[in-house]
């Protein structure tokens, strides 16, 4: 088993230190643009009399530093750049290994398919939430260094919502990659039955909340979901949606095992 | 992969065309994907825009929205031009480093073929499809319109996406670049992820915003800020200085791939 998980490190760690990257640079820049957003707020609603009623949540933005890390990582960038490296940490395996010529050698262990799937997102779900941490632990730093305060057990709760709804997605990736073995095929198709209506929905439910309306498309808001309200506590939890999406992953790791079952490498 | 059968005919043109024919081969099922997904983008915008506008002036009614500012704000200058990039990012990957990783990069290299017109068929076909995918929306955003009792002018739809698909060619020499680079099947997009990204964040920084590709490929300069109709003539200068860019990263790529021990 130490072997596998070795291999499935080894085949992933390039993107894995890459989701590091852009974590800094999302986290990075969103912690720095605070002070010039704040000033950019406070000036507008000085000065423009109808902003308030454009912009409803401008004045949390000001003054809760909470709020803005929430929106600005959680219900927003960092969620989406998590979400993206969730799906390509799942990328790999023997479909990918057949197209490279390599999957008889793999097959010809004493391993079954099923173990070969599951050490591999089990490598992909420990980077998956070393990622999260990483971000949330550089962020608390970033925010320290520009003298701003938060809450800790806020950042933690809503990473731990993140990463525990987000594993949908890492099964997703995986069933997508052995189902659409083509070069690159697997990426744009992934981003075409997933990353659209993903992207679409959760801007348009965020127009909506702006507005303070909803309709029947927040049920299927799974960014919203990942996000959680901003002030987040157990009563709070969007449970019905965590139990959803956990049951749509339970569902696509069963398909996976299967499909892998059955493909004539 | 695909190998290029060319052993009937020695003439350089045939083994042009072969080369095209592979490379469309080879990137074909990605360039259905990625026009699947821009119809997707256009027809869901459009789609929705009645509704959506509805609410909107509903909101703001001293300030309504016109219909053609939510198409310029709500595709050329945001879902589709991200949708676009990472699609023509996509369709540059590939090519003989790829093929080296997969161990049939002998049989394309000994073909009587430079390097270099492997390189350039690859990109030729890259960059038509690109081309094809940016001005799908010209077509299709003026239909759809009409369909749902808008208008919006057949020019306008072509010079945004002739904007478009010009000086996004960056990012699609970027990713032939990268293909040149490296090897593996996700590291080149990874770190095109990363490129894309870092540009997307940089170009919102008010220092560097009016060097901003992506205010080019939008033609945000050249727009009526109340209609955002293009008033004037495209972005000249920001074009050339892309097409300038383009042509240095393919040239870069062309440079790399004939120093490369395979």
């Amino acid at each position: 088993m130490k072997m596998l998980l070795l291999k499935a490190w080894t085949e992933t760690r390039v993107r894995f230190f890459s989701s590091l990257l852009a974590a800094v640079v999302v986290c990075l820049y969103h912690v720095t643009q605070h002070a010039w957003l704040v000033t950019m707020w406070t000036h507008t609603l000085a000065n423009d009399p109808k902003a308030l009623t454009h912009f409803p949540w401008m004045p949390l933005g000001i003054s809760s530093y909470n709020w803005y890390l929430w929106h600005y990582l959680f219900d927003n960038y960092l969620q989406q750049i998590w979400v993206l490296f969730a799906v390509l940490f799942a990328f790999g395996g023997l479909a990918r290994e057949k197209l490279n010529g390599t999957a008889p050698f793999s097959l010809g262990l004493p391993i079954s398919r099923k173990r070969w799937l599951l050490s591999r997102l089990l490598i992909a779900f420990i980077e998956s939430i070393a990622l999260a941490v990483f971000a949330i632990a550089f962020t608390a730093i970033a925010s320290i260094a520009i003298h701003q305060t938060f809450s800790v057990t806020g950042l933690i709760l809503h990473t731990t919502l993140m990463v525990a709804t987000g594993i949908f997605f890492i099964a997703f990736g995986d069933l997508c990659s052995s189902l659409f073995p083509g070069e690159y095929l697997a990426i744009i198709l992934t981003l075409l039955i997933f990353g659209t209506p993903y992207l679409i929905v959760q801007t348009y439910e965020q127009h909506m909340r702006v507005l303070g309306r909803g309709d029947w498309l927040r049920n299927i808001d799974l960014a919203h979901i990942m996000a959680g309200p901003w002030q987040l506590t157990w009563t709070t939890l969007p449970w019905l949606g965590m139990a959803i999406m956990w049951t749509m992953t339970a569902l696509l790791l069963i398909a996976a095992i299967k499909h892998g079952d059955r493909v004539d490498y | 992969m695909v190998t290029a059968l060319t052993t009937n005919s020695p003439q350089t043109a045939n083994f042009r065309h072969a080369l095209l024919w592979k490379a469309w081969q080879e990137s074909r099922a990605r360039f259905f994907s990625a026009l699947a997904l821009v119809v997707i983008v256009v027809s869901y915008a459009i789609l929705i825009s009645t509704d959506w506008l509805a609410r909107y002036n509903s909101f703001h009614p001293t300030e309504p929205l016109p219909y053609s500012a939510f198409i310029w704000s709500g595709l050329f200058n945001w879902l589709l031009q991200a949708t676009w990039i990472l699609a023509a990012f996509v369709l540059g990957l590939g090519g003989l480093r790829r093929e080296g990783a997969t161990g049939s990069a002998l049989f394309t290299l000994a073909l009587p073929i430079a390097r270099t017109h492997l390189l350039l068929s690859r990109a030729m076909v890259a960059i038509a499809e690109s081309m094809l995918l940016a001005l799908t929306p010209a077509l299709l955003i003026p239909l759809l319109s009409s369909a749902t009792g808008h208008t919006y002018p057949w020019s306008q739809g072509l010079l945004f996406s002739l904007s478009m698909g010009i000086a996004g060619m960056v990012f699609l020499c970027v990713s032939l670049l990268l293909s040149s680079l490296l090897e593996g099947e996700f590291t080149a997009p990874v770190v095109g992820i990363l490129i894309v990204g870092s540009v997307f964040l940089g170009s919102k920084q008010w220092q560097v915003h009016k060097w901003s590709i992506l205010d080019v490929m939008s033609a945000a300069n050249s727009i009526d800020p109340s209609t955002q109709y293009l008033r004037g003539p495209l972005p000249w200068l920001g074009l050339s200085v892309c097409t300038l860019a383009s042509l240095t990263l393919l040239s870069c790529s062309i440079i790399v791939l004939r120093r490369r021990d395979f």
